[in-house]
């Protein structure tokens, strides 16, 4: 009896390891690709050390945003955001936090679905991806830098008398790592003067306001102290957040923090979020995707 | 902040003193290496107290090399039967680091047969920085410890998976692995060495490293 028992374990644990399809098990206890430093090595590689595009935009402009689509089969919701943001003449580009796919290789179906449509969409403004800890799973990084690119990037917004900088930053495995995070202060605190608003965006949050996710983790607390003397001490403007699966807007040390929720295809209400920039920041309106 | 924590420290302290038996002093110091701040050391100071009373009380404060200062306190109530030790206890703790504060209070409760020990506990997290604050009121804190050596005089070796190490209260998805081995060559004195690892991105299914630390510490009884 007992070793039957123990048969069946064994099978069942084995099962998880190799069949599942939507959760890499082995990633609880072991990285599933390589590990953040390897990935912000490749990503400074693969961005050349510069900046990876440079927006046109007015002075005051629109950025959509959208978080955590997890794409599986259907990406309605997806399409419909993309769809919304190329058809407004405001918009200059749009956003996508992190946790792009949910099953093993779904990454091309994300880029069907962010795909500038000529038959339904107008404008084709880009949309940035940031890479979030679903697609790491199975092995994904590889996977993310052939088809979308670096995990740590910026760009720039330039308007007619300056340029707003937009970090995205590789925070997929619940810390930035050694040399993303020496990096990223060596950075901000040398480029910051000179843009008129810095916005930076990361997967995982640094705050845990909410139980909708339970244990699905963000970032240690020494790791969120770091970064929110970081952020206030150098003035960034917001904060942007995914991977929570619910709205939240916070202010810590001067610095806006928000959460936006998940627009992925199971969610009762999808959700984005619009950015309004101006001279004064950046304002925020939630748009229901239907 | 470094007044608060060494207040806390004083203050447990005497309340273990003025009663006058079952005291442990421990002072301990760590070293480790952690992915962002590279290698770096830290010294603390606990006490440990258990009167006859069914009343005790552990806490102490610590400073570390990356600029964090903690303090923690932890009365507790406990009763002991014929299967092992019930208690309950009331959490405070405090952190400073990087212009941020960390106040956190909670209560919990353990179960110690011995061999095993597992306490469960919920707390809430205050964070200010500057006239700002943020709330976290869903934090949960767990320790399942094992006493390899339960049975064995003058030694102890432990493992624990906890988020609520002393002076290390971690949100519930920031677990870390301890292994601790306790020799006590004589009554009133205990020699310390400990390794502790942190992961982080694990419950994330995307784990990575994030912290290895050893430490080493003389407890002194009487």
């Amino acid at each position: 009896m007992r070793k039957m028992v123990r048969t069946i374990a064994l099978v069942l644990v084995a099962t998880l390891l190799i069949c599942c399809e939507s959760i890499d098990i082995k990633g609880l206890i072991m990285p599933t690709g390589d590990v953040v430093d390897k990935r912000f090595e490749r990503s400074m590689v693969l961005n050349g050390n510069k900046a990876v595009a440079r927006v046109d935009v007015e002075e005051e402009y629109m950025v959509y945003v959208c978080a955590d689509p997890h794409v599986e089969g259907t990406y309605k919701n997806l399409r419909a955001f993309c769809t919304q943001q190329r058809n407004n003449r405001e918009a200059s580009f749009g956003v996508v936090l992190g946790d792009c796919d949910n099953l093993r290789n779904t990454l091309p179906t994300y880029l069907e679905a962010i795909r500038f449509v000529e038959e339904e969409q107008t404008i084709n403004s880009p949309i940035f991806t940031l890479i979030g800890n679903h697609d790491l799973y199975f092995n994904g990084w590889d996977e993310f830098a052939e088809l979308i690119g670096p995990s740590v990037y910026w760009f720039e917004a330039q308007y007619a008398t300056g340029c707003d900088l937009y970090i995205a930053l590789d925070s997929a495995s619940g810390t930035l790592g050694h040399k993303q995070m020496a990096w990223l202060r060596e950075f901000i605190e040398t480029e910051r003067a000179k843009y008129r608003h810095c916005i930076v965006m990361t997967h995982t949050n640094l705050f845990y306001t909410d139980n909708t996710q339970l244990g699905s983790g963000n970032m240690p607390l020494e790791e969120t102290a770091t970064l929110a003397e970081l952020f206030s001490k150098n003035n960034v403007t917001l904060c942007l957040q995914g991977h929570d699966h619910f709205r939240e807007d916070l202010r810590l040390g001067g610095v806006r923090y928000t959460i936006v929720p998940t627009i992925g295809d199971t969610t009762q209400r999808p959700e984005y979020l619009v950015l309004h920039i101006t001279n004064e920041g950046a304002e925020l309106q939630w748009r229901d995707v239907w | 902040m470094k007044r608060l924590s060494l207040l806390i420290l004083l203050i447990t302290t005497y309340i273990a003193t003025a009663q006058g038996q079952g005291i442990d002093l421990t002072i301990s110091a760590k070293g480790g290496n952690n992915t962002l701040y590279g290698y770096y050391g830290a010294v603390a100071a606990a006490v440990d107290y258990e009167s006859d009373m069914h009343f005790a009380i552990r806490g102490g404060a610590q400073y570390s090399t990356i600029g964090r200062v903690a303090a923690e306190c932890r009365p507790r109530y406990y009763h002991d039967f014929d299967f092992g030790r019930v208690s309950g206890e009331i959490l405070l703790g405090y952190t400073y680091q990087s212009s941020l504060n960390n106040y956190m209070a909670g209560v919990g409760a353990s179960l110690d047969i011995g061999c095993i020990w597992l306490t469960l506990g919920y707390y809430l997290r205050t964070m200010t920085m500057g006239a700002d604050y943020i709330y976290e009121p869903f934090n949960i804190y767990y320790e399942l410890g094992i006493r390899c050596l339960h049975k064995v005089e003058k030694w102890d070796l432990n493992i624990t998976f906890t988020n609520s190490q002393l002076f290390e209260i971690e949100r519930h998805y920031q677990p870390s692995f301890a292994l601790d081995a306790w020799w006590y060559p004589v009554e009133r004195l205990g020699l310390q060495l400990g390794l502790n690892y942190k992961p982080a991105g694990m419950f994330n299914i995307s784990s990575d490293y994030y912290q290895l630390y050893g430490d080493v510490g003389v407890c002194v009884r009487w």
